[in-house]
């Protein structure tokens, strides 16, 4: 059996699971003449809209890669990640899907990246026989979608439920919600347990904006006369969330409580005006504070670049993504069909959680939520 | 205040699709071709300003990199679209104008990336009188858009410059027969159009944010309003980009009891509007029925 995994010596915690150790031959001390290349592939938004994930995610992927090929390839082995641009999006995630399996040969997915790339491809992976592990995929939809479809993500329906415990404090709630597969899926969650559960909150406003707006000053305006007391900004991460605080920003005379998702769990962002993001709610998994993570990370943060927009939590699935399914890999000698047998019954460890388990399930299960409040540009964790 | 604060917010993108559609107007009246690529230059301008910008220049300095830069896309855009243009083979010189027009935004894409950039860092600063407010970008833009119309009318009725253009948009082989340089003024328009792109696409990323693929639908409403406005009516033009505009703010600002509409509602309700009024005006809003020989 091979060992690539668990090299704690390069700072990552080995998982949780039986490894074992290729004995050389007794005759010879000399290294293998061959060495055989194992393909991965990887769907990621290289492009597009949230290419700031699918960016730090390669930086991520590229460090600990190097590691795992400096051990894989003492035993005749290489790793090779083969990375495809999904740009955040179904149709562009099914043709690098095929790319990946009809030219590559892979069987091992480490994606899709954005939860409309995942869906995209979740129909295709049972009869290819390719199994799918996504590190920061979310929308509910992904639960049960496809036996071979996995997410070290936390569901979106976590965030919807915490993001409406917020909501549901005020009496007239408005709802800003861009238009795409991970908006929509939080704006759903959130107007169902409203409804259900908070029947005294009334949506004075409910505005959606296309993909990648830029402007919103009028929309900002409609939402501002509705007289609500509280905003849900449910914006994509980047510049759409940067550029819509700052419009915000402009309306001086506007006082309402925000409450918002991880798109604004950003110093950078919250910075540029910290004055209107004073008290902002924000609803989120709590970032990883372990010492040892940090510190890998940060290491990580020189040599690559920055990690600011994918962040602690996405950054640890991110390498756990990499590093349970390059084990799997190697303890089913690629068999994608018992792998996926593997991630629904087994437990892993992990950076994200000390205990990963599917039990079946598409999320990974046992992941909670925390509320941030922003406090003078910075967001400030709360419970 | 609500309905006079979507009003100034408006005609501040009003007067963004005016100045557009006023450079596809002088284009079309010279060449009889409808250069879309025009949309491509106003980002391709923005980021040339962007590129200033980081490298530190004065605001001046990037301007003049903005506009430089778009109004030499104008020049190699005319180079380009010549011959169609000289033989009067209208859907090739649209087609190669759409094409470098994606070669542009695609060319841009590869070269800053896909994501937003800003041309200018922190709040925009803002005037509020009345209960309303306004970004100094957006009256600087309503400025603009006031300057270039008394620009635009000085020139076209009371200058030689006016009378050429006009005298080569009413009969270009008669305008050479006296002498007018028809291919020298074609040449300065595209030129001119170019130079009126980017000051769109600088005001459009300063008072927003610009990406590749921004210039899209402006350039699609300035078509619009060119169309809606009678292509050779600089007055209905003006009207129709308006028009185009405020109306469709103002619905999806709006609310009708239980209805609202989104914003991605705004370009359903341009196309609407457009074509209702083409169907009554199918000549533009101030085109009169005449009776055909």
């Amino acid at each position: 059996m091979l060992m690539i995994a668990g090299c704690s010596d390069a700072g990552y915690e080995p998982v949780n699971s039986t490894q074992e150790t290729k004995t050389p031959p007794a005759t010879t001390q000399e290294a293998p003449k061959e060495v055989m290349t194992v393909k991965l592939g990887s769907i990621l938004p290289m492009s597009g809209d949230a290419s700031a994930y699918g960016i730090e995610m390669k930086r991520a992927l590229d460090y600990r890669m190097n590691e795992v090929n400096a051990e894989a390839e003492k035993n005749g082995y290489k790793i090779e990640l083969i990375i495809e641009d999904g740009k955040c999006d179904g149709s562009s995630a099914v043709n690098a899907f095929q790319k990946l399996t009809d030219v590559d040969g892979v069987k091992f997915i480490l994606g899709g990246g954005c939860s409309s790339e995942s869906l995209g491809i979740a129909p295709l992976l049972a009869d290819k026989h390719v199994v799918a592990l996504s590190a920061f995929s979310s929308n509910p939809e992904i639960e049960g979608k496809s036996p071979n479809l996995f997410s070290l993500s936390y569901s979106d329906k976590l965030v919807g439920e915490g993001l409406t415990a917020e909501l549901g404090k005020y009496k007239k709630v408005a709802l800003i919600s861009e238009q795409n597969d991970y908006n929509q899926g939080i704006k759903k969650i959130v107007e169902a347990t409203l409804k259900e559960k908070y029947p005294d909150a009334q949506v004075v406003s409910n505005e959606e904006f296309p993909k990648g707006s830029t402007d919103f000053r009028n929309m900002l305006d409609k939402v501002k006369s509705s007289g609500a007391e509280v905003v849900l900004l449910n914006p994509n991460v980047g510049v759409t969330a940067e550029s819509l605080l700052k419009q915000i920003a402009e309306i001086k005379d506007w006082k309402v409580k925000y409450v918002t998702q991880f798109a604004y769990l950003n110093d950078k962002i919250l910075g540029i005006a910290p004055e209107t993001a004073e008290g902002m709610v924000i609803v989120d998994v709590p970032s990883i504070s372990d010492e040892k993570f940090v510190d890998y990370k940060a290491k990580i943060v020189a040599a690559n670049g920055t990690l600011d927009n994918l962040g602690s939590f996405y950054t640890a699935t991110a390498l756990d993504s990499l590093n349970i399914l390059t084990k799997l890999y190697v303890d089913t000698k690629g068999d994608a069909d018992a792998a996926q047998k593997a991630l629904s019954t087994d437990t892993f460890t992990g950076w994200s959680n000390s205990t990963l388990t599917f039990g079946g399930k598409s999320f990974v299960q046992g992941v909670n939520v925390a509320v941030y409040i922003v406090k003078g540009g910075k967001a400030e964790l709360q419970k | 205040m609500f309905v006079l604060q979507i009003l100034i917010t408006s005609l501040v993108t009003g007067t963004q699709v005016l100045l557009l559609a006023a450079g596809l107007y002088l284009i079309y009246t010279v060449t009889r071709t409808i250069h879309i690529a025009l949309g491509a230059s106003t980002m391709a301008g923005a980021y040339a300003y962007y590129l200033a910008f980081t490298l530190g220049w004065p605001w001046y300095g990037c301007l003049f990199a903005g506009i430089l830069f778009s109004a030499l896309l104008g020049a190699v855009c005319y180079l380009l679209l010549r011959n169609y243009i000289h033989k009067s083979q209208v859907l090739l010189a649209l087609l190669v104008s759409i094409a470098f027009g994606v070669a542009i935004e695609a060319a841009l894409a590869m070269g800053f990336g896909p994501e937003g950039r800003y041309l200018m860092d922190g709040i925009l600063p803002t005037f509020d009188f009345w209960g309303v407010h306004i970004t100094q970008v957006g009256v600087f833009t309503l400025f603009v858009g006031l300057i270039a119309g008394i620009a635009a009318y000085i020139v076209l009725h009371m200058l030689p410059q006016g009378r050429v253009v006009r005298a080569i948009a009413q009969h270009p082989q008669c305008a050479s027969l006296l002498g007018i340089k028809e291919r020298k003024v074609q040449f300065i328009s595209y030129v001119v159009a170019g130079v009126v792109a980017g000051i769109v696409g600088i005001l459009t990323g300063l008072n927003s944010a610009i990406t590749p693929y921004a210039g899209l639908q402006p350039i699609a409403m300035a078509f619009m309003a060119l169309l809606v406005g009678g292509l050779t009516d600089f007055r209905g033009v003006v009207v129709a980009a308006y028009l185009l505009v405020l109306i469709p703010e103002f619905l999806v600002s709006g609310s009708f009891g239980d209805i609202t509409f989104s914003a991605s509602w705004k370009l359903v309700f341009v196309f609407v509007i457009a074509l209702i009024i083409l169907a009554f005006k199918p000549n533009g809003v101030f085109s009169s029925v005449t009776r055909k020989s």
